[in-house]
């Protein structure tokens, strides 16, 4: 029989707007710290932990591995293994996901799985041929050579592209994420007022549960001079308006488009950590788990239209639960852009394209209060490798706080796959 | 039993290599019956008859000295012998002896050649530079250095000269005046070393890179050598006699600037180096042993090297002390993010402690990390640690404003506030979660520990744990054991501040403990002498030039005055009889209002110190000018009085007190209270602390003036025990018990 898997407790630190306050910060610094007030609010030995899992989208160059990093600075003993996951914008939910199958299939009974980002030190790159030329230049023997090799470069081959941007594109089309959204938005008929009052009602959620997501932060001192300490959320936005809103650009179509700046998703610097045990274990220490993981989903789809990836993900985690959409209290759906958080409400409402993805009859739209209820990516930002252990976090302090119930965490990711996590509430 | 080893062998396959008749390479090992390899006299003798035996050997190709100890080359000379040298004659004798024979082992038949690791400090340095070649083997264990300065000589096995010569006039100042313990990669660095080889395999390593080379007869090391004195600025200060005389007087000025002029050994390191650097070798190790004897009978290498003796004693701990140990890997909670609480949690992290910083306020807290941030950014600034190192000491750091952590931590350090329900509430709260095996360690400097602990479920392990400001600079920890602490709690401090690098002394639970209520007399007699007019900066100048680290009204303005009103009147409440007529807290001569005593009229005004920028003194940034609005509250006319006389007036209630502290216990060896004066307050340890310097001036004298004191006006009056000692003419250190080292 596989064993019952609980979430004993999470945090993360205050999501940052990339290039602000924890820019100097790297990812394994803004892991360590929360993942070490994680281990003291835990009040758990750290021999106890069988090994930590970290989700990570772009790994720093000098970071091989950031898990192990974070595992030995938050005081893990060298015995406990590390590693770092990658599935994009998922790679926090897929180091969940492992931990899940770790337990549950008895390999590990204590897990600290999560995920880290450090969007603002994601580093500018160098075209290969400055490297290739710099290599034969350093070959050259004869002046002439050298000479030649000098001449050989070009204004192209200094011209550095930017990480970020690069991490953010479609491999398979070149499309910027953000043309995927304009895609569904064009498919779906989804306006740019709908998107924007939908932002706008990110950034109110958010602001009004500001005293909730405290709960699951702690907070970071800044290395190296700790001259600075930060406690909350630097992203939403008590004041948004949704004239301001409107007036803004579109950015990534800028004659016909309507995804802009402020209905997608900030880029943001943070890290989420949770600890998930085997539920004897967890009570046999004395623990009250947030929540209990029932089943996780991974599935593809067209790489274009990425942005409903959370809706074929839905069909497969509710397949066998014996659960329907409706029977879910509590859905946090990633907010990568408004355009597509609304295409898969639509989806859901459309009996064709739910249908086809696995559902037995269209499920119909998710109820407004049900959906991102303290607000989502579009306010606190999507620090790709840590969104989805954050999206869990919430979600389990939401069960936690109702006393039961069923919640889903799901999310699109970049390439064309969705994934979701299905919890279930402890009654206490 | 031979103290050195002769063995020729073949390879080098352990700390005692296989004995071969025909091998290439002759070991010469030293493996001396005590623990520590120390140059002993029967040592050096034994080394003599050994080198005797080397010429001798036929078809060696090198001669390579080594310890047999893993952890210890050799820590020096014998310490104990340089502090009861009585006979000049002799102690010269001894150096040249020692400077010959380390000479020899450069003139022998093939080049010898040093294989350094562990500890290799002063005498162990010196032999190493008799050799022809230095190999330093670089493990954690490997420290090179010459401490003698610290202890009042200079080295005199040769080592003044030698280094002279082998690195020039700045470089030996550099080694000898600062008296660094190195590690082998920067003593590489600095040219002491000819090369380093890293410690796995470190035999097999140092045999290639000897035969290396010996292909060349040790010319490519000659080289470097030479590579490093090149240069035009080298030449003009190591070639050139105006450049020495310069080099030479900048660094002796800046060795007074430290010392105040109180310590003739680094004075005659730079005399007997500059010497050495235009005179032939003969006359130079002359002219070394002549310094080490004129130093090692004087009386300030007498002290420094007792201080020494104790300071080992309580950095390693008696055997009869309480054990116990601090449990690795595990957090210390410290509570309250205060000076003293970032303070700590710096130490303790660049220890290698994992911190846990907790504090109720916010604020607190971000300006207790701030202060830990910028402390390590120091060091990272000056180098002394790496960007990875720095990193890593950070990764040790939590913070938070809850209580999370306690239930796995080694133990808790509270250092809230000086207020005893505040202190007994955080006792509460934390007792509850505490583990079974952790301490409370409460910094108080005041508090009594039994009235703090009592009534508390864990009273057993609640332990008075003072430290001093700044917490990063001052070596010593009053251990305070309360009436209910059990033994096992107190070790635990004390390996828990062992472990932070401090110097533990364990005093009795009494009002002031031990250096507070000292320094208190000292303070009081400072402001005594300020209300009969004498000038505020005259009394801190002759306190400094005395070899105080700073004068009182320096003092009480760093500390704060409202802080140093708190624990004044703490004391004052205890000790009533002999403060009745304190001049901290008397309302003679303050214009002001006539209720009020100086220390609460500068309160009053908000003149707190240092931190509000008006105390004694108007602080603007480092520089300080004397208050001259103080003059003001003070009615007296402007007098003067011998700077004898206000030393006196200093220091003697202060001996006065320290005497009532033996005769009350508060600790039991007069030793270890000189040491706690001089760790705790900077007390010049050159005088050997307050009781040696009281004993070597003689206590009558010190009765007497107390006595007329007394007779005109003082309240306090000489101590039975100083009385007594002075009636039968016997020093304090008479009352020694064998816990200390003389």
């Amino acid at each position: 029989m596989s064993r019952d898997v609980v979430i004993v407790e999470g945090l993360r630190t205050p999501f940052v707007r990339a290039g602000e306050d924890l820019r100097e910060v790297p990812v394994d610094e803004l892991g360590r710290s929360c993942c070490r007030d994680l281990l003291d609010r835990c009040g758990i030995s750290p021999a106890e932990i069988d090994e930590l899992i970290l989700g990570c989208c772009a790994q720093p160059p000098d970071r091989a591995n950031p898990a192990r990093v974070v595992a030995l600075r938050s005081g893990l003993p060298i015995e406990t293994p590390a590693h770092t996951v990658a599935r994009n914008c998922a790679s926090g939910m897929q180091a969940v996901s492992d931990a899940f199958d770790r337990i549950r299939g008895a390999a590990a009974t204590s897990v600290l799985a999560g995920g880290a980002e450090s969007m603002s030190r994601i580093p500018l790159l160098f075209p290969l041929s400055f490297g290739f030329k710099v290599a034969s230049l350093a070959r050259a023997r004869s002046l002439p050579e050298k000479m030649a090799g000098l001449f050989s470069f070009r204004w192209k081959d200094l011209k550095p592209k930017i990480g970020l941007l690069e991490g953010l594109r479609d491999p398979f089309s070149g499309e910027m994420m953000g043309n995927t959204a304009e895609r569904l938005a064009r498919e779906w008929g989804i306006s740019r007022s709908d998107q924007d009052l939908y932002a706008l009602e990110s950034h109110q959620k958010a602001v009004a549960a500001t005293d909730l997501l405290k709960e699951e932060i702690s907070s970071i001192a800044i290395p190296p001079r700790l001259d600075q300490v930060i406690r909350q959320d630097i992203g939403p936005r008590p004041n948004a308006k949704l004239e301001k809103m409107a007036r803004m650009k579109p950015y990534f179509d800028r004659k016909l488009g309507s995804v802009t700046v402020a209905n997608s998703c900030g880029i943001t610097d943070g890290a989420a950590m949770l600890l998930l045990m085997d539920s004897e274990r967890a009570s046999a220490l004395g623990y009250k788990p947030l929540a209990r993981v029932l089943a996780t989903a991974f599935l593809g789809l067209d790489p274009l239209r990425m942005g409903l990836g959370p809706v074929h993900a839905l069909a497969r985690v509710l397949d066998g639960s014996g659960l329907v959409l409706s029977d879910i209290d509590r859905v946090e759906l990633n907010e990568a852009f408004a355009a597509q958080v609304l295409a898969c409400q639509a989806a859901l409402d459309d009996e064709t394209y739910s249908t086809g993805v696995g559902f037995s009859a269209a499920p119909g739209s998710i109820a407004t209060e049900r959906l991102n209820v303290q607000g989502g990516a579009i306010a606190l930002g999507h620090p790709v490798g840590a969104s989805g252990a954050r999206l869990i976090l919430t979600l389990a302090r939401q069960l936690q706080r109702a006393g039961g119930g069923h919640g889903i965490a799901t999310m699109c990711v970049g390439g064309g796959q969705g994934g979701a996590v299905l919890l279930e509430g402890i009654a206490s | 039993m031979s103290q050195w080893k002769l063995i020729r062998a073949r390879g080098w396959d352990g700390a005692i290599p296989t004995e071969d008749p025909d091998g290439r390479w002759l070991h010469l090992i030293i493996d001396s019956d005590s623990s520590a390899n120390v140059l002993k006299r029967s040592v050096l003798e034994d080394l003599s008859d050994r080198i005797e035996e080397i010429p001798q050997q036929e078809g060696i190709e090198a001669v390579i000295v080594s310890s047999a100890k893993e952890s210890h080359f050799i820590a020096g000379a014998d310490v104990s012998s340089i502090g009861s040298a009585q006979d000049r004659d002799q102690v010269i004798d001894l150096c040249r002896m020692a400077q010959d024979l380390f000479g020899t082992l450069s003139n022998l038949q093939v080049p010898s050649i040093c294989v350094i690791r562990g500890t290799c400090l002063g005498g162990g340095l010196e032999l190493a530079l008799g050799c022809s070649a230095r190999i330093g083997v670089d493990c954690p264990p490997t420290r090179i250095g010459f401490p003698e300065v610290n202890l009042g000589i200079i080295p005199g096995f040769g080592g003044t000269v030698r280094t002279t010569q082998l690195l020039g006039l700045r470089g030996a100042f550099d080694w000898i005046l600062r008296a660094h313990r190195l590690p082998a990669p920067i003593a590489l660095r600095k040219g002491l070393l000819d090369a380093v080889v890293p410690v796995e395999g470190f035999r097999t390593l140092s045999l290639q890179l000897i035969e290396k080379m010996l292909e060349d007869d040790l010319r490519a090391v000659q080289a470097r050598r030479k590579k490093r004195r090149k240069g035009f600025v080298n030449s003009l200060l190591d070639g050139t006699g105006i450049g020495r005389a310069l080099t030479s007087r900048v660094a002796l000025k800046n060795v007074r600037h430290k010392t105040m002029g109180n310590m003739p050994a680094p004075e005659s390191a730079i005399a007997v180096a500059r010497f050495s650097a235009s005179h032939d070798a003969i006359s130079s190790f002359k002219k070394e042993a002549a310094e080490v004897a004129t130093l090692a009978l004087g009386p300030v290498c007498r002290h420094l090297v007792s201080i020494f003796q104790d300071s080992e004693v309580i950095r390693r701990g008696a055997p009869l002390d309480p054990q116990g140990v601090w449990p690795s890997n595990r957090n210390l909670l410290i509570l309250g993010a205060g000076i003293m609480g970032s303070g700590v949690a710096t130490v303790a992290i660049e220890k290698g402690i994992p911190v846990r910083l907790r504090d109720i306020s916010e604020d607190a807290l971000d300006s207790g990390l701030k202060a830990i941030g910028k402390a390590i950014a120091t060091k990272r600034k000056r180098n002394r640690i790496s960007d990875h190192q720095q990193s890593e000491i950070l990764s040790r750091l939590g913070h938070g404003t809850d209580l999370a952590g306690v239930s796995h931590c080694g133990g808790v350090l509270e250092a809230v506030v000086e207020r005893l329900d505040v202190k007994r509430a955080v006792l509460a709260e934390i007792g509850a979660h505490l583990p079974e095996d952790a301490i409370f360690a409460t910094n108080t400097s005041a508090l009594s520990v039994t009235q703090i602990q009592h009534e508390s479920p864990v009273a057993e392990r609640v332990v008075g744990l003072h430290f001093f400001n700044p917490v990063t600079r001052m070596p010593l920890v009053e251990i305070i054991p309360g009436e209910f602490t059990d033994p096992s709690a107190v070790g635990q401090a004390l390996a828990l501040a062992r472990k932070l690098g401090k110097y533990p002394i364990i005093v009795k639970d009494s009002p002031g403990f031990l250096v507070n209520r000292l320094l208190c007399p000292y303070l009081d007699a400072a402001s005594g002498l300020l209300l009969r007019g004498i000038s505020g900066t005259t009394i801190d100048h002759v306190a400094r030039s005395h070899g105080l680290p700073m004068g009182p009204f320096r003092l009480m303005d760093e500390v704060g005055l409202d802080i140093g009103m708190e624990v004044l009147e703490t004391l004052f409440a205890a000790f009533g009889d002999r403060a009745s007529a304190s001049s901290l807290l008397s309302t003679k001569n303050v214009t002001d209002n006539k209720d009020e005593h100086l220390l609460a009229a500068m309160v009053d005004r908000g003149w707190l110190g240092k931190k509000s920028g008006t105390g004694f003194y108007l602080h603007h940034g480092r520089n300080a000018v004397w208050n001259r609005k103080l003059g003001k509250l003070i009615d007296a006319p402007a007098t003067t009085i011998s700077h004898q006389q206000i030393i006196h007036e200093l220091l003697d209630p202060m001996v006065d007190e320290a005497a009532r502290c033996l005769e009350e216990q508060v600790i039991d060896d007069p030793g270890f209270l000189d040491l706690a004066m001089v760790m705790g307050t900077g007390f010049p340890p050159h005088l050997g602390g307050p009781l040696r310097a009281a004993d070597s001036e003689g206590i009558a004298a010190l009765v007497e003036r107390l006595q007329s004191a007394h007779q005109a006006g003082a309240a306090r009056t000489p101590c039975a025990l100083l009385t007594d000692l002075a009636r039968r003419k016997r020093p304090f250190y008479s009352l020694r018990t064998t816990t200390g080292s003389v």
